[in-house]
Formats: C-alpha cells, sequence, structure tokens
C-alpha cells in the first residue's frame, strides 16, 4: 500500500496543476489518458458535518464523487485504482470564503475598472478577469486543506466581483469554478491621499463612504430604467454617459434589474452593522456580511437582519502588559475584547446566525487552524467550526450541488488528514481538486517519542548507559527538546529530529568522558531504537533504547472528542457600549418620582422656584410647584439645598461621531450624513452626560460652505444608535463660512480649491442652491429625474423643512448668508460660532435666525480677533435667540458654566443664562417641544445640582433622561469600582496566558 | 417681567457704582499702564483674603511705593493716604498662571504673530522676555480677570529655552519681568512603548530613539560642567558658548527646570534625571501626574498642573479624573499650583479652573492657593507675591464677589501698588455695540 502511495506521489511530483477539463487546448507530445477513476477505502469519512463513516470507501471518476459509504456497502468498482484510507480521515474539500488571492495591486485594479467617474467605484472589475495563479498563496491555501476558494477584489469601496476557482495552480480556464459569484462593497473610510489639493479623492472620510454606496445604489438602480441596452441613447437630449460600473450593478438593486444578485459587504467595523442593515433594506440587497471580528458586540442585530456571516480568525494578541505603567496604556476595551473575540463566532452559531470562517486578514495564514481550534476552545463545535468552511460558503455562493460535502454527484474535492480537522497534531495529508491528487505532507505514522528513554551506547573506549529525556508541547518533533542526563550531568542535546520513522541525535560527550560531539541516528519501532553512531574521531559504535515511561503529558486535542465539553461555558459579555462605565442595562423608568424641595430653574413661565417640587410620572414632567401631594408608589428624592434644572442641551458637539468629521475632499457635501457614523460606543456620551448634559446635537465639520446632515441625539448611555437619536428632531444641516471653507489656514497646497475668498463662497453656497431649485422642479415634473442625495438635501433646506446651522465668524459673512437666504426665500436657522454677531444683532432679528455661540472663546485665529465674551448678552439683549455650546470635546459637558459667563458679562439675568443651554438651544434643534425645560408633557430630562448652576463649586449629581436615573454620583462610584475589578481579572488573565507563552 | 434675581443684581450694580469713585483714565479707550503710585493708598471695609492667614471680614490694607505697609481689622491709615472704600467687596492677592505663552503668540493660527518656538531639539539659549509684545491683547484680557502674573514659556523642541515670569501691565518687556530666567523648559521624550507586533517603528526603534533623548539631555549637561570646568581653569583658551552659558544657572540650582509631561513614566524618569544631575526640578503637565504623586511629595518636587478642563487622558479614566487631580496632588502632600497653557486667550480661565477643583473636592482655600502663594513659592517669589502680607509688592485684585466664581467681576486691581486699567479690546468693542444698539432702540438692561 505504502508503495502505490509513493508512486502517486511521484506521479503527480509537487506540482497542484489543473484537473483536466474538455477544451480547445491542443496536445503536445504524448497525451495522457491515464483513467481518472479512484477508490479511497478504509479510512474514517466525514461526509457532511456531524456526520462520520468509521471505515468507509469513496470512489472518484471523471472528477467527481461517485459513490460513498461503509466499505462493507461500497465496493470499489474494478476500474478504479485502490488507494490505502486506513489512518486518514476524509472531509469535503475545503473553501476559503474571501480570499485576495492572485489580483494584480489596486491600482491596475483600477486600470481596469474605469468607467464610473469615481475611482473607488470598480463594480464592473471582474475577479475572472484578472486572476492569475500565485503558485506561493495557493500552495498556502492547500497546505490548511482549501480545495477552493472565492477570489474577492479589493482596490476602492466597490471592490467588483469575486470569482471561485479551484486551489489548484494553472490558468484560469482550467480553475474557475464559477465567475461572478457576488458583487462586493466595503463599508469603510477609503482615505485619501492629502498632501497637496489636486490629490485628494472623494470621500475622505466615513460617512462620505456610506454617502458614496447609497448614491451608487440609487445610481444602479436609475441607470436601469433610463439605460435601454448597452450605448444606448436617448431619441433627444443630451447623451448619457455610458457607465458599466452601474450597469453591472444593477441586477443586485430593488431598483434595478432585480436579480437578486448576491452583495457581499465588507463591514469589519462591528458599530456599521447598523448601516449594512439600513443599506440592505432600502435597496433591497440579497447580503453576506464579511465581519471583523466583534459580532458578539451586536449579536441581537445581525440575528435580526439574518445575514449569513463571514468571519476572520485574526483574534487579538494578548497587550503587552507585564509592567503596571504600560497596562495603563491598555483600555478595558481592549481586554474585553481579547477575551470575548475568539467566542464570537460560537455565540453567532448558538444564535442561528450561519458562519463561514476565512484565513483572510491573518499575518501568518498558517494560523488557521490554531486560530479555528481557539474559537473551537470557546464555544464553535467540530460540526459548526467543518461547516463554516464547507457546507455554509458553498450555500453561500449557491455551489452546494458541487462543493461541500462528499456525496455522489459532488466534484471530487477533498482533504484526506491524519487525524481531527483542526485539532493540534493534525496534519493535512492529500487533497483531491476536481478528481486529482495532491500531495501536502507524506503520511508518517505518529510516533510521540516523548518521555523517558534508557540508552545503551556500545562505544569503542566504554560502554554507557545514560538517560535520554524528550519533551515537547505536541506529539510533532518539530517542537522536541531532548537532554541526556548521566548521574547528575544534564546536556543539552543539539538536534533532536525525527523523520519518518528515523530519529537523529546529537550531543556533547563530556558526561561520557568523550570530547566533542557524538551523533547518533537509528529506527524507531514501538518502544525500541536501534541504530549506530560515530564518535568525534570518526569511530562507529551501535546503540539501542528503551522507553523507561512515557511522557505524562496529554495530548492537547480537547477538541478532538466532538462536541464542545459540556462543563465549558462562554465568558460573560462586556457590557453596553463595550467600554470601561457601560452597562448591562438601560436603568428603569419608575411610573412615579417626586423630587421635593429644590431651587428649581424651570427654563418656563414659571421661572425659578424655591423649595418646590418636580412630579415626574411616566417618564414626562407632570407637575411642577411647591408642596405637591406624594402619590403613592412614588420614589421620592429629597433635593434640599439642592439645584434642579431642565438637562442641558448643547446645539454644537462632535461627540458620537466616528471616521471623520468634515467630508472635507469636495466643497459641497450636503448628501453627507451624521447620522450614518454615529457612535453609541463612544465613552464622551458618559463623561458629558455625567455633568449634566442630556441632549446634543452632533455636528458635520466646518471645512466645506455646504457640509452634511447634523444628527440630534439624547445621552441615553447604553442604547445604540437608533435609540440615540432623538425622533422629532427638526433635521439640520451644517454650512460654513470664512477662513475654514477657503483653506485659509490649510498651508501652501491648498490653494487651488474653490473658493479661496469669502466672495467665491457667497457664489459658490448661490450657484448650489439654484442648482437645488432646478433640480427640485425638475424631481417635481420627471419621475425619472435621477435621484441626487446633495440636491435633495438642499432642496428641504429651499423648501424650509431643513434648517441651517452655519459656522460663522465675520459680520460680512453673515450678512451675505442673511441675503443668500433672502434672495432664495428660506430662512436661516442657526448662526453657530457667530462670534461677531453682536456687530449685526439687528440683522439676525430682522431675519430671525438663532445664534449659538461659545462663551469667552477668542484670539485663535484671525477671524476671530474681534470675538469678545459680551456676544451673547449683546445679541441676548438685542432679541436674538442665543444659545451657548461647548463644540469642542473638551469644554463639553460643563455649558452652565458657560451661562454663568453670560452673567458675568454683559449682566444677562441667571435665568435667562440658563435658557441659552436649555430651552434655547432645544428651539435651535427644534426639539422644544419635548426638551429644554420643566414643563407639564415635557420629558423628564433633569438635573440635580449640588449648588446653584451659575456656581463655579457646583456639581452635577443626578442626571435624569426619559425620567430614568442614568447618572448619579453613588452609581457612578460603583461603576469604577467594576472597572477596576474587571481591568484587575483581565490583566491577570492576560500575565497568565503570557507565562503560558 | 424682571425676576427677583435680576432685581437684586440691579440693586447691587446701583451699590457699586456709588461707593467707588474710579479715577478717570479707566474710562480711557486704550490701555493706559498704570502709573506709579503716587501715596498711599488705603482699601478699606473690604474682606481681605490674605492667602497666608485667616480671612480679615472688614479689613484694611495699606500700601506705598508699590509695597503693602499694613493689613488687618484696624490697621493704621496714613493720614494722606487715599482712602478707597471697598465695603462689600473682596480682597485677593494678584492670580499668577504659572504656565502660558502670554506675549509670545497673539493669534495661534497667524503664523507671524507666534513667537515661541525656536527651530533644533535643544535652544536652552533663547530667552521668553526679549520676545514678549507688552503690547499684546492678551495682557489687559488676563489682567481684567484678575491674572496680575504669568509664566511665559517657549515650546517645542527638548530643550525649549528660558521661561520669565512676567507682571501684566507695563511699557516695555523689561518692565514686564519680575524673574528672568524662571526656569529651564524641557519636554520630557514620550516614555510609553509601544510592544505589539504591528508597532511602527517596532518596538525596539522607539526604545531606542527614547533612549538617544534621555541620553542627549543627559549629555547636555555633562557638556556645560565640562564648559564651567575649562572656563575656569583655562579661560583663554575656551571661547565663551551661548548655549552652555544659558545652563550655568541651571547647574548652580539658581534656576529650576520645568519639565513638561504627560504620564507618570516621565515623571519617573524626570526625577532620575534631576536626581543624576543635581538639578531643581519642577514637573508640569496634566494626565497622570497624581500617579506619582508620593514620589513628588517625598522628594519635595512641586508640580504645574494645567488645563483641568480638558478630558481625562485614558478611556479607563473616570469622567471627572481632570478635575480630581489637584485634590489627588493635595492629599499627597505635593507643592502644586495651576495653570492653564493651552493659548493665552484662556489665561482668564484661570479662576475658573481653581473653583472647579473646589467643586470636586479641593477645599477652597487651598484651590485659591494653587493659584497665588503656591505659584509664588514654586517660583521662588513668595517673598514678594501671593499673598497680602506686609513687605509683599502691593499686587492686589478687588472683587465683588468670592474670585474664583464664574459670576464674579474684577473691580478694582493694583500691580506694584500702580492702578491698572481694567478694559480691554473687549470691553472697548461691547461699549461700541452698546452705543450701536442704544442707537436703534435695541439695547437691553445689561451691566
Amino acid at each position: 500500500m505504502r508503495i502505490t502511495h509513493c508512486l502517486a506521489a511521484l506521479l503527480c511530483a509537487a506540482a497542484a496543476h489543473a484537473a483536466p477539463r474538455t477544451g480547445v487546448t491542443p496536445t503536445t507530445g504524448i497525451r495522457d489518458t491515464q483513467p481518472r477513476v479512484h477508490a479511497i477505502v478504509g479510512a474514517r469519512i466525514v461526509p457532511r458535518p456531524g456526520v462520520a463513516i468509521d471505515s468507509g470507501t469513496i470512489v472518484l471518476r471523471d472528477g467527481r464523487i461517485e459513490a460513498v459509504g461503509p466499505s462493507a456497502k461500497v465496493r470499489p468498482p474494478d476500474d478504479a485504482r485502490i488507494w490505502d484510507g486506513a489512518g486518514r480521515t476524509i472531509y469535503a474539500g475545503l473553501i476559503e470564503p474571501y480570499a485576495h488571492v492572485g489580483l494584480p495591486p489596486a491600482k491596475d485594479q483600477r486600470q481596469h475598472a474605469d468607467s464610473h467617474w469615481n475611482e473607488n467605484v470598480l463594480a464592473e472589475l471582474r475577479a475572472a478577469d484578472v486572476y492569475h495563479a500565485d503558485a506561493e498563496a495557493l500552495k498556502e491555501l492547500r497546505e490548511l486543506g482549501f480545495t477552493a476558494a472565492l477570489i474577492v477584489p479589493d482596490a476602492g469601496l466597490f471592490h467588483g466581483r469575486s470569482a471561485l476557482v479551484s486551489t489548484a495552480d494553472g490558468a484560469l480556464r482550467t480553475v474557475l469554478m464559477r465567475p461572478d459569484v457576488a458583487h462586493h462593497v466595503a463599508l469603510k473610510n477609503p482615505g485619501t491621499p492629502s498632501d497637496t489639493w489636486e490629490e485628494v479623492r472623494y470621500p475622505g472620510s466615513l460617512m462620505g463612504a456610506v454617502a458614496l454606496l447609497r448614491q451608487t445604489f440609487f445610481d444602479a438602480g436609475w441607470y436601469a430604467q433610463t439605460h435601454d441596452g448597452s450605448h444606448a441613447r436617448p431619441a433627444a437630449g443630451t447623451p448619457m454617459e455610458t457607465i458599466d460600473a452601474l450597469a453591472v450593478l444593477g441586477p443586485a438593486v430593488a431598483g434595478g434589474t432585480n436579480g437578486g444578485d448576491l452583495v457581499i459587504l465588507e463591514v469589519t467595523d462591528d458599530r456599521l452593522l447598523r448601516v449594512a442593515g439600513e443599506l440592505a433594506q432600502a435597496h433591497g440587497l440579497r447580503l453576506v456580511i464579511r465581519g471583523g471580528g466583534a459580532e458578539y458586540r451586536q449579536l441581537a442585530r445581525i440575528v435580526a437582519l439574518g445575514v449569513p456571516m463571514i468571519l476572520p480568525v485574526n483574534f487579538p494578541a494578548a497587550p503587552d502588559v507585564a509592567d503596571a505603567e504600560d497596562a495603563l496604556a491598555t483600555s478595558l476595551a481592549e481586554l474585553w475584547h481579547w477575551e470575548a473575540a475568539p467566542a464570537s463566532a460560537g455565540r453567532l452559531r448558538a444564535a442561528g446566525v450561519p458562519v463561514a470562517l476565512t484565513s483572510d486578514g491573518l499575518s501568518k495564514r498558517a494560523d488557521f487552524p490554531a486560530r479555528v481550534r481557539r474559537a473551537m476552545d470557546e464555544g464553535l463545535s467540530t460540526a459548526d467550526a467543518l461547516a463554516a468552511v464547507t457546507t455554509v460558503p458553498a450555500k453561500m455562493f449557491g455551489v452546494d450541488a458541487d462543493l461541500g460535502t462528499i456525496a455522489p454527484g459532488r466534484l471530487a474535492h477533498l482533504v484526506i488528514t491524519d487525524g481531527d480537522l483542526f485539532a493540534a497534531d493534525t496534519q493535512i495529508l492529500d487533497l483531491w481538486i476536481d478528481g486529482e491528487y495532491h500531495l501536502v505532507n507524506d503520511f508518517a505514522p505518529n510516533i510521540d517519542l516523548r518521555g523517558t528513554w534508557d540508552l545503551q551506547l556500545q562505544l569503542p573506549t566504554v560502554a554507557a548507559a545514560p538517560q535520554l529525556e524528550i519533551t515537547g508541547k505536541t506529539s510533532r518533533a518539530s517542537g522536541w527538546k531532548s537532554t541526556v542526563h548521566r548521574d547528575s550531568l544534564t546536556i543539552a542535546v543539539g538536534t533532536t529530529r525525527l523523520e519518518g520513522q528515523r530519529l537523529s541525535l546529537t550531543f556533547a560527550g563530556d558526561s561520557l568522558g568523550i570530547a566533542g560531539i557524538l551523533s547518533l541516528s537509528g529506527r524507531v519501532t514501538d518502544s525500541l531504537i536501534v541504530g549506530s553512531g560515530q564518535t568525534p574521531d570518526g569511530v562507529g559504535f551501535s546503540w539501542q533504547a528503551t522507553q523507561a515511561h512515557a511522557d505524562t503529558v496529554a495530548t492537547s486535542s480537547p477538541t478532538a472528542a466532538g462536541e464542545t465539553d459540556s462543563t465549558w461555558s462562554l465568558p460573560a459579555l462586556p457590557p453596553f457600549p463595550p467600554v470601561s462605565f457601560g452597562v448591562t442595562h438601560i436603568p428603569e423608568k419608575p411610573d412615579v418620582v417626586l423630587v421635593q424641595n429644590a431651587t428649581i430653574w424651570t427654563s418656563g413661565a414659571a421661572g425659578i422656584l424655591q423649595g418646590a417640587d418636580l412630579l415626574i410620572r411616566k417618564g414626562r414632567v407632570a407637575a411642577v410647584g411647591r408642596d405637591l401631594k406624594v402619590p403613592s408608589g412614588a420614589i421620592v428624592i429629597d433635593a434640599t439645598g439642592k439645584h434642579v434644572t431642565p438637562g442641558l442641551v448643547d446645539a454644537h458637539v462632535h461627540v458620537g461621531a466616528m471616521g471623520g468629521l468634515n467630508e472635507w475632499t469636495q466643497a459641497i457635501s450636503a448628501e453627507v450624513r451624521i447620522r450614518d457614523v454615529l457612535n453609541a460606543y463612544d465613552h464622551r456620551i458618559y463623561r458629558h452626560m455625567a455633568q449634566g448634559t442630556t441632549t446634543v446635537h452632533v455636528m458635520h465639520g466646518s471645512s466645506n460652505p455646504i457640509g452634511g446632515q447634523n444628527a440630534t441625539i439624547k445621552m441615553r448611555w447604553g442604547a445604540d444608535v437608533e435609540d440615540l437619536l432623538l425622533e422629532g428632531a427638526a433635521p439640520t444641516i451644517k454650512f460654513a463660512l470664512g477662513e475654514n471653507v477657503k483653506h485659509a489656514n490649510r498651508g501652501p497646497h491648498f490653494t487651488t480649491r474653490y473658493p479661496q475668498t469669502r466672495m467665491g463662497v457667497d457664489a459658490l453656497i448661490r450657484d448650489r442652491l439654484t442648482a437645488a431649485r432646478e433640480y427640485g422642479e425638475r424631481r417635481r415634473h420627471n419621475k425619472r429625474e435621477r435621484r441626487d442625495l446633495e440636491l435633495d438635501a438642499l432642496v428641504e433646506v429651499l423648501e424650509g423643512t431643513r434648517l441651517i446651522h452655519c459656522h460663522s465668524y465675520r459680520q460680512d459673512e453673515i450678512l451675505a448668508l442673511i441675503r443668500i437666504a433672502d434672495d432664495f426665500g428660506f430662512t436661516i436657522g442657526t448662526f453657530q460660532h457667530v462670534l461677531e454677531g453682536y456687530k449685526v444683532a439687528e440683522m439676525l432679528v430682522e431675519h430671525g435666525a438663532h445664534a449659538s455661540t461659545f462663551s469667552d472663546w477668542w484670539a485663535y485665529k484671525f477671524e476671530v480677533i474681534d470675538a469678545i465674551p459680551y456676544n451673547a448678552a449683546l445679541m441676548h439683549f438685542a432679541g436674538v435667540g442665543v444659545s451657548l455650546n461647548s463644540d469642542l470635546s473638551n469644554y463639553g459637558g460643563r455649558i452652565h458654566v458657560d451661562a454663568a459667563k453670560a452673567v458675568k458679562y454683559g449682566g444677562v439675568p441667571e435665568e435667562e443664562a440658563l435658557h441659552m443651554v436649555t430651552i434655547e438651544p432645544a428651539r435651535q434643534l427644534g426639539v422644544d417641544a419635548f426638551v429644554g425645560s420643566l414643563e407639564p408633557g415635557k420629558d423628564a430630562d433633569f438635573v440635580i445640582w449640588s449648588a446653584s448652576p451659575m456656581s463655579s463649586y457646583t456639581r452635577c449629581e443626578q442626571t435624569w433622561i426619559d425620567g430614568r436615573r442614568y447618572f448619579d454620583l453613588a452609581d457612578d462610584a460603583a461603576r469604577r469600582q467594576q472597572v477596576g475589578s474587571e481591568r484587575a481579572r483581565l490583566l491577570q488573565a492576560v500575565l497568565v496566558e503570557g507565562g503560558k507563552e | 417681567m424682571i425676576s427677583r434675581a435680576r432685581q437684586i443684581l440691579i440693586r447691587f450694580r446701583l451699590a457699586l457704582t456709588t461707593a467707588l469713585v474710579l479715577p478717570a483714565s479707566l474710562a480711557a479707550s486704550t490701555q493706559i499702564p498704570g502709573a506709579p503710585q503716587a501715596g498711599p493708598i488705603a482699601l478699606i471695609g473690604a474682606t481681605v483674603h490674605t492667602v497666608s492667614g485667616a480671612d480679615l471680614v472688614g479689613g484694611t490694607v495699606v500700601f506705598d511705593g508699590g509695597i503693602i505697609t499694613a493689613v488687618g481689622l484696624d490697621a493704621a491709615i496714613p493720614a494722606e493716604a487715599r482712602r478707597i472704600d471697598v465695603t462689600g467687596l473682596h480682597v485677593y492677592p494678584g492670580m499668577i498662571d504659572a504656565a502660558s505663552v502670554v506675549g509670545l503668540s497673539e493669534i495661534g493660527s497667524v503664523r507671524a504673530s507666534n513667537d515661541f518656538n525656536e527651530t533644533g531639539d535643544m535652544t536652552p539659549e533663547v530667552r521668553a522676555e526679549v520676545a514678549v509684545n507688552p503690547d499684546s491683547e492678551h495682557l489687559p484680557v488676563a489682567r481684567a480677570n484678575g491674572v496680575t502674573a504669568a509664566l511665559s514659556m517657549p515650546g517645542g523642541g527638548l530643550i525649549a529655552g528660558m521661561a520669565a515670569l512676567l507682571r501684566l501691565d507695563g511699557w516695555t518687556t523689561e518692565d514686564l519681568v519680575i524673574d528672568a530666567p524662571a526656569a529651564l523648559v524641557v519636554n520630557w521624550p514620550n516614555m510609553h512603548i509601544n510592544r505589539r507586533a504591528d508597532a511602527r517603528p517596532p518596538a525596539a526603534e522607539q526604545i531606542e530613539n527614547r533612549d538617544a533623548r534621555i541620553r542627549a539631555l543627559h549629555q547636555i549637561l555633562a557638556g556645560a560642567r565640562a564648559y564651567r570646568r575649562a572656563r575656569q581653569v583655562n579661560p583663554g583658551a575656551t571661547a565663551q558658548d551661548l548655549r552652555n552659558e544659558a545652563l550655568l544657572p541651571v547647574l548652580s540650582g539658581d534656576v529650576p527646570v520645568l519639565v513638561a509631561v504627560t504620564d507618570v513614566r516621565q515623571v519617573q524618569a524626570a526625577l532620575d534625571w534631576a536626581d543624576a544631575e543635581h538639578v531643581r526640578l519642577i514637573i508640569a503637565g496634566a494626565g497622570d501626574i497624581w500617579r506619582a504623586g508620593a514620589e513628588l511629595a517625598a522628594r519635595q518636587v512641586p508640580v504645574i498642573y494645567w488645563n483641568s478642563y480638558f478630558l481625562p487622558r485614558r478611556a479607563d479614566d473616570p469622567y471627572d479624573e481632570s478635575y480630581t487631580v489637584p485634590l489627588k496632588l493635595y492629599e499627597a502632600g505635593v507643592l502644586f499650583c495651576l495653570a492653564h497653557t493651552s493659548d493665552p486667550g484662556f489665561i482668564r480661565y484661570l479662576p475658573e479652573e481653581a473653583g472647579r477643583a473646589a467643586a470636586y473636592g479641593l477645599p477652597r482655600d487651598e484651590a485659591l492657593r494653587a493659584v497665588t502663594l503656591n505659584t509664588a513659592r514654586i517660583f521662588g517669589v513668595d517673598d514678594r507675591l501671593g499673598s497680602i502680607d506686609v513687605g509683599k509688592q502691593a499686587t492686589l485684585v478687588v472683587t465683588d464677589g468670592d474670585m474664583l466664581e464664574l459670576t464674579s467681576h474684577v473691580q478694582l486691581e493694583f500691580i506694584d501698588g500702580r492702578q491698572v486699567d481694567l478694559s480691554s479690546h473687549h470691553t472697548l468693542l461691547w461699549d461700541k455695540y452698546r452705543t450701536k444698539y442704544e442707537r436703534l432702540g435695541l439695547a437691553g438692561d445689561g451691566q
């Protein structure tokens, strides 16, 4: 049997060439007409996950599986070549579901797909057009048992379409299994070169990327509807562009030709899974998601999405925490992730989510089995692990009639091992790819020599009988270390090598009274080694060794026996959000709460009430007044000596946004939305809320005359984004004027983007609003008019349904924008910063714009040279609605301090000053019907302060939102302790694991 | 409707205008430096916050020739003294910002207006006091909020240069100097090593860079010592070296070294360095200096804690970490003061930062010390400044409330006995536009 095996190995040599296929390639030289009929007999066969045949036979004929079953039932046909399967286990060939292999560099991929104006849209690129076998990478894949791989292009955001190929070497025509398996799209910030304006590319932010995805999916639908055939020209009007990228996407989107094409979306940041779901729903996408490994944080969402997942196994390495000061640099969030990541696949499976595993993303692909084993140690069952690289990807890609299981009619894709797949000591021996044999490793009986051996050395001078000790972590010789002991001497053995059954050793002869190195070799049989050696002076001798006792260390294959150990349990999930001070549940909402005997700043008509009570029912303010009756069942809070205010409302923050605050690569970016990049894991939400802020306006940055759409959220720490968004808030958009938008402070390489002057800012805004007006007209009359997300937002501005919040400093630019609004017939919502608002307050009043300013910032750039802390007071007394905001998160959370400065600088009465951080910003955000004052019917968002909110010495003691207590000092103290104890626990775990290594 | 609070405020303001007879110069449209004190002045009837001792309610402070001559409940008032009734008000020593770029930077984003960062890694020879602009708009603005002195310091590089302690009123750079050089400014190298396998540059290279920078800090002082010896034993053959000359007062211990840090590792390394080099150390920065509190207290190394308004440094820090550092330093027994370095425009935040430290647990009198007497002690000028004591300079601030309260106003201010102008670019523009709205009939009833 062994001879047949070796012969086959010889025949196939090391080449992993593809199976012959019917085709037109001419034969040169002698034909190869070797019959392609094989039977592997006597092997353990796992035809599909969870099923095993202890001793079975597989018959292969002409590249397909003809029969499989117990050897007793399935007889090898007479014309088959017989292969000995004894000691081997056979699985269906593994499928690598996500490989960037055999592809040209990104810039070359771009050359194959340039029909779309944006170089991140390469939807028309076909992996099948650019694939070129990469022998080294394919060998790596085969060594892991993969017989097929999905080749995924990787340039831009719309990568193009993947192709399923076999992992055999050879031209595409001989290995292609399925072209155009899926469209590949990435939900990420592609980044842009940024040294000069000329090389900048859209998008340069995460929200820009989301906008480009949305626009492109819409465009694909529009293109399919308006473009009847390739190179079509409408009968009249301007000829249309021919855009292959959009044509190709048509069958993937609901608005297009509805082919139900598979879309594989790369979402490596779990915080973006919400956006993935929204895209799928809006555009009718049939999705598979290629995840990033932290999906355990979004389990419920993934289950609800009902989308299969492709997961990497590149679990985070243990951080270096050996030194206490170094450990400070490692956050609890990182530690939790280190602990929880390997369990992610198991958790998703337990929740019923189909999971495929990929080796993509590993720095060393060869680590794949060890990482899968780790996932299995953390709850992924043996059957699910196998399914993750066989049946699940086969079904995902629609090739389950050909791949994924061992059954008659399937392609002859097999992987043959010497043990359980993914077990520590298991080797991949051979593969069958399309019915062709591929050698990976020679079969060798697993000889474990670890233990103590009695040596008998027949040395020319003296006979010696030292002891030989062989140790190592696995039963494989590659990691072994040996020592020779004689009397009290211990000598490290220089070489310990086992090849097949031949053992070689070299060690110093000192303990035997011989100067120099002895070399020994011998053949291993059972517990006896017999061989010959050489002394340092070249004299031969014979030796033998008998095993005194085997190593007692058990072979590490915890999952080899099958299903998960029943005593194993998942580590507790981190809180939500999965960062320090995260919570395990949202605080409860008591039916009735009565805050008694406080100084209550209502920010409403009732003014400031001394010794008053605040009654909350079902999350809303029920009454404010003196001596309110205590309702039965009420939770009563004695607030004697305390002050109570509405939760603070901050009309300008950037807290809670991720992936770039500016889509700065275009001067007009009205299509981008902060809501797409809200980050519920931002611990600043907690930090600001703990200082009394309950509602904030998360804004786009100020790099563009027309920026992006903002989002108004409540600081409901522990909620995910949907529940942070404040329902009913007015849609808003960021505009900006002055130095930032004209690139005044960007250095010498940014002097060419239009606009470079305030004159140009005015002209550009007018031009784009004009475009929006015309577009709106066309859309009203023509249903087939292409939807333009940028102009959509501006149409809302013109219609007055989307409020402008405009970054501004100088009086001239403020007035210029007011005149634009006058000319276009809408009213500006709020001027932000507006540090020279005090110079044109009467214009603001006349126009009806509000102002949201800093209390006392100045002199940080030239255009704020006339910024004065009296700005708020001057505008306020002139009749402008003024709010005070923080903008920079360093200053966030405590805007009551800024309100106090309106008292200090300019003498605004304290009650009115508090309006500037409560009801007035609420008006500016269109949420004053719900928040901003303590009046019956409004949301119970309030703060209990230790002293007047106008005092330096005050401190927020409790923060309530929707009648839930999200913060109080005692809870916070307990959370600090939890953070400390969790850190301590995990740092110990890291140190223990480090010790093992 | 006029609220009760506003009614009280208006009454209070009326009381103030009748109580104070302000000299005509305060109404001037530009800020003219205060005239030298011409004769004794007595501030009568205020709560005197001496800082060095107990508060005196209804106390009197007398000063002459720029020096405090009497403090007490019944201090003798010379007959010829100008008597200023400040009943109901408060008198404090002027506040000192312990770290700033006042006078060296006018507008951060305008390169031409910045003079704080000389090129090169080691520039001990550059001196702040020669380049500060006495007519910077930042001086009157800071002054108007009770800050009468500030350390102005170079930044950038490993050794940035020499800082100067300045009074915030004067005609020339030389008028401004209280003490110069006041400290050598060193930016301690980053100590944290990213040991992850994918770190760029790799950990070994990071360690090499870090160690090279620390070595450079040792070597420059070794070089200066060798220079000092060579100049003594062989002056003829040893050319004068500006860089080494600048370091001589540091070697002698006359000038302290202000080492800017952000994390505990840097504090530890700076302590080791100062021990080895026998230099006088001041640790300055934010972040987790407090973690080295016990070591700092044991070695009596003072701390300048700056930018307490900033977010906590680490994700796992409690939300109030930055506010509670002063309390932690106080509890550890460290001599510390406060500063606001982020931008000269924010020097006026100093009193409220002290107030917020008190809100988060620091005793109020310690908060006040942290912006007055402690600062003076750290820079060795507590014989002249930082408290209201006989013999000290008459640098005094009169307020209408607790000086650390957000809503208090400075009513009068003296620097070395010279009454200073409390107007500024800001108040002038305020006046200008109040006039506009008065004419339009839109002026409210603001103060």
